[in-house]
């Protein structure tokens, strides 16, 4: 349906799977997901660093029929809406993904949170796996 | 090299909606029609030389070479035609590009619109087609097309300013008034603050009335070089401002989420080229996708302050009488937003503002002299903003 | 050796059941945990093996080799324990293992796990046991089934214990439980006399022979381990062999959670290292269609969890469903 290829999703697993971000050599901003130049400085040359996961809730929302696409379609019709969230890593860098094991009147911004690695989608067969969110206990 | 003036002479626009038995080429057709026949003096289609025509292709029906098709509905087959995309911006960056063909010499008369095909498909596709123009790896594998974008811009301006949620209801209040005096909006019908305060939840805090319908529509408009403008009519709208710009595609990889960089640069340029300033404009048409947008709109094309914008529009100040009327058209939220058609959309409706020419004087600006024309792409990627004037 | 597990959060009482089906099958059980919709063998294997790295203090980049064990492994083809591995971020130069089949082989992993170490073949193996099966919501032997993961470090030279012996036994049992291939549900064909008396002799002649190599007797071990049994039968059995309740009952797990397939071993020994204090001996033995392993312990040093991270702190956490929602996950799984 939505059509990541196999290549494009797999290009990003160490990112998706297992949190490796690119430490800018020049600046230190930490990028994620990785780009060819730094967000920050523009420099080219990086060290990968493991990110810890661990960050807090910069901004939320709930997903409903209208909003959703149509990979999640079979979730939504199953188990209904979903929260998303824009996470701010304790590294720095911003990332965007579902939220899970919680309820939508638990969230709030600045909610500390950490990654759990779940089941995302499926696609051309395969279980596209990734992380989501929850938050600490 | 010197840039020429240049100055709009005919702009047509099919009613925005349900066209079923229409195809895009049969629709964009019927709004050229409409563009030529809007020409005061009147207008040989033959002395159309180049045609930019903006749509993002939704269904993918005919995804290559669109530019034959239009040739061929517009019986302009033979001169050059170019499909531009740019998501929901595709006609404001058409409109540009006409209006660099002709500012530049390459031609004297240019045609410039957009058309697009939305209801013809089951909701699972049009839901695909709906987030092709968002970041797709990242953005939508979370899970989120558009309205939830929106959403959580909605979530940051309404933590960091203060806005209400009643103000972004209040927004589609405003629209759905003009959009109920404008023939050619798809949704005639004005409602009242709790229906859209109680409406179904699309993505929180955005609800179904603040996020513009899908729609079928084609508009077109025709760009003439300065002096030669006046031979074809008496009250040609001269183009004075020209701006458009970029930004990061992903939401969450932008520094702020409550402004959309990109309109701020495109409207910075517009005015500085017209030589105008915010309060010279007589009323703008600006990208309302989701009630939101609008807000952010207020701020980003400097009418008022950061973080004021819902104070704007609760004050009422953006309605006919008020400081700035915005979207007397009825805006995306309410005249509809064929995505490929809307930019050059707006330009059609400023165009007639500025003549005197609405259908209804109740959604009529009096005496309009300057009109602007805010045309974004997706959560702000790409935009324009045009600036005319009498 | 080091330990970690996983529990889903959601749970659902027998009355869900017994409202919809008039009866809720294994008397033993209260409630059980099961699966999120996101949720499959493979995240809670990568949960409770994340656990187990920070309750050793271990790197994912320094282990050797990935053990997955598990009766419902999202693929039947294409190695679950790689994905496992990638998703904690181990290096590329490593062996991996899917163990299947059966609800032994979360405790045959582990053995092929010490194998691994001792054999010379790497310093750091992790084994991880994760799983979910399901049944025919239409017959009983589904009312039993819950969900969980436990994941064990196994390291040369470490100090908090030392395996001392294992034994394995291998019979062949028809029917008792099993799932063809291609088929979703698992199955039982329930001549329970006949499996109690086969699976009664495997365990016996397994357990024997581990402790008979040792020349202890059950009077040597502070606790007894055994699964592949629902609780009530656990605990006979033991008795039968020699082992006291008080020090069987403290291992269970089934009873609190359901019934966690090739999980259970891995899980009972996670609870069991909580409660285990130094110069203790563990037995543990795990049953399951194919035959036993048992498996001698001493407790040299105590690893406890981190907190938030045992048993207790994973009970804690849960959240109630109702039957349909039990039903729309099911299906989710199972049929997106």
């Amino acid at each position: 349906m939505a059509y990541v290829s196999i290549p494009t999703y797999s290009r990003s697993i160490p990112q998706r799977y297992a949190l490796f971000g690119a430490k800018c050599e020049s600046c230190l901003t930490v990028n994620f997901p990785n780009s060819i130049s730094c967000l920050k400085c523009g420099g080219t040359r990086f060290s990968s660093i493991k990110l810890s996961g661990r960050g807090k809730i910069y901004c939320f929302t709930t997903v409903h029929r209208g909003g959703s696409p149509p990979e999640f379609s079979t979730q939504l019709n199953l188990v209904g809406a979903y929260d998303v969230a824009v996470i701010e890593l304790e590294e720095g860098p911003r990332v965007v993904a579902q939220m899970t094991d919680c309820k939508s009147e638990e969230l709030k911004i600045d909610l500390p949170v950490e990654a759990t690695f779940r089941r995302i989608y499926e696609d051309e067969g395969m279980i596209r796996y990734g992380l989501k969110f929850r938050p600490v206990h | 090299m010197e840039m020429r003036n240049v100055s709009i002479i005919g702009v047509g626009q099919t009613k925005f909606g349900d066209h079923p038995l229409l195809n895009a080429g049969e629709l964009f057709a019927q709004a050229w029609t409409e563009a030529v026949a809007n020409v005061g003096k009147g207008l040989d289609p033959k002395l159309v030389q180049e045609a930019y025509i903006g749509t993002l292709g939704v269904g993918g029906g005919q995804l290559g070479n669109f530019a034959a098709v239009v040739g061929e509905a517009a019986k302009l087959t033979g001169i050059p035609i170019t499909r531009v995309e740019n998501a929901c911006a595709s006609s404001g960056f058409a409109f540009r590009s006409a209006y660099l063909a002709v500012a530049s010499g390459i031609c004297d008369v240019a045609l410039a619109g957009g058309v697009e095909k939305m209801r013809d498909l089951p909701p699972d596709r049009l839901r695909y087609w709906l987030g092709v123009s968002g970041d797709t790896e990242w953005e939508r594998l979370a899970g989120m097309t558009f309205a939830g974008v929106y959403a959580l811009m909605a979530q940051r301006h309404i933590y960091q300013y203060g806005t209400k949620e009643e103000q972004l209801h209040m927004v589609a209040v405003k629209n759905h008034k003009y959009g109920a005096d404008n023939p050619k909006a798809q949704l005639q019908r004005a409602i009242t603050l709790e229906q859209a305060s109680k409406s179904a939840v699309v993505c929180l805090p955005l609800r179904m009335f603040d996020c513009c319908p899908t729609s079928d529509g084609a508009s077109a408009a025709i760009l003439c070089e300065g002096e030669m403008a006046k031979k074809f009519t008496d009250i040609p709208i001269r183009v004075l401002g020209v701006g458009a710009a970029t930004d990061r595609l992903a939401l969450f990889q932008r520094e702020e989420f409550t402004t959309l960089k990109a309109s701020v640069l495109a409207s910075r340029q517009a005015f500085d080229m017209a030589h105008l300033e915010q309060r010279h404009i007589s009323l703008a048409e600006v990208h309302d996708c989701f009630t939101i947008a609008e807000i952010m709109a207020y701020e980003d094309l400097g009418f008022c302050k950061k973080g004021e914008g819902g104070k704007l529009i609760e004050d009422g100040q953006t309605y006919i009488g008020g400081r700035i009327p915005v979207n007397v058209s009825g805006g995306l939220k309410a005249k509809g937003h064929p995505i490929g058609a809307t930019g050059v959309g707006q330009i059609c409706e400023i165009t007639k503002q500025l003549r005197g020419e609405a259908e209804k004087t109740s959604r009529q600006v009096p005496n309009a002299r300057y009109g602007l024309a805010h045309n974004v792409g997706g959560s702000g990627g790409t935009a324009t903003v045009h600036i005319l004037g009498r | 050796m080091g330990c970690g597990l996983y529990i889903p959060r959601l749970r659902i009482k027998r009355e869900e059941f017994q409202k919809t089906w008039g009866y809720f099958a294994p008397r033993w059980l209260e409630e059980k945990s099961v699966a999120g919709f996101d949720e499959d063998s493979i995240t809670m294997g990568v949960e409770a093996a994340s656990n187990a790295l920070r309750n050793t203090s271990c790197e994912a980049a320094a282990l050797d080799a990935v053990l997955f064990a598990t009766t419902s492994p999202p693929y039947a083809e294409k190695q679950n324990a790689s994905t496992i591995a990638t998703a904690l971020g181990c290096k590329s130069n490593i062996a991996s293992l899917d163990v299947t089949s059966s609800t032994r082989c979360g405790l045959s992993a582990l053995l092929s796990g010490f194998d691994f170490v001792s054999s010379g073949r790497g310093d750091e193996c992790l084994v991880v046991a994760s799983d979910s099966p399901s049944g025919d919501p239409v017959a009983p032997l589904d009312h039993q089934f819950g969900a969980a993961a436990a994941a064990a470090i196994v390291k040369r030279n470490q100090s908090s214990c030392s395996v001392e012996s294992t034994f394995s036994v291998t019979t062949e049992s028809l029917g008792e439980r099993f799932r063809r291939d291609g088929q979703d549900h698992v199955s039982t064909v329930d001549v329970g006399r006949y499996y109690e008396m086969l699976s009664g002799d495997a365990v016996k002649s397994c357990v024997n022979g581990l402790i008979g190599r040792l020349n202890r007797s059950p009077q040597d071990y502070d606790f007894f381990s055994l699964h592949g049994f629902d609780d009530p039968k656990a605990t006979e059995l033991s008795r039968k062999l020699g082992f006291e309740d008080n020090k069987v009952v403290p291992t269970l797990v089934s009873n609190k959670i359901g019934d966690i397939g090739a999980a259970a071993a891995l899980l009972g020994l996670s609870r069991i290292l909580e409660l285990a204090s130094t110069k203790q001996h563990i037995a543990l033995c795990s049953y399951g269609s194919g035959g036993a392993d048992a498996l001698s312990i001493a407790v040299e040093n105590e690893l406890k969890p981190l907190r938030g991270l045992g048993f207790e702190s994973y009970m804690e956490r849960k959240e109630y469903i109702d039957y349909a929602t039990y039903l729309k996950l099911r299906k989710f799984s199972r049929g997106s």
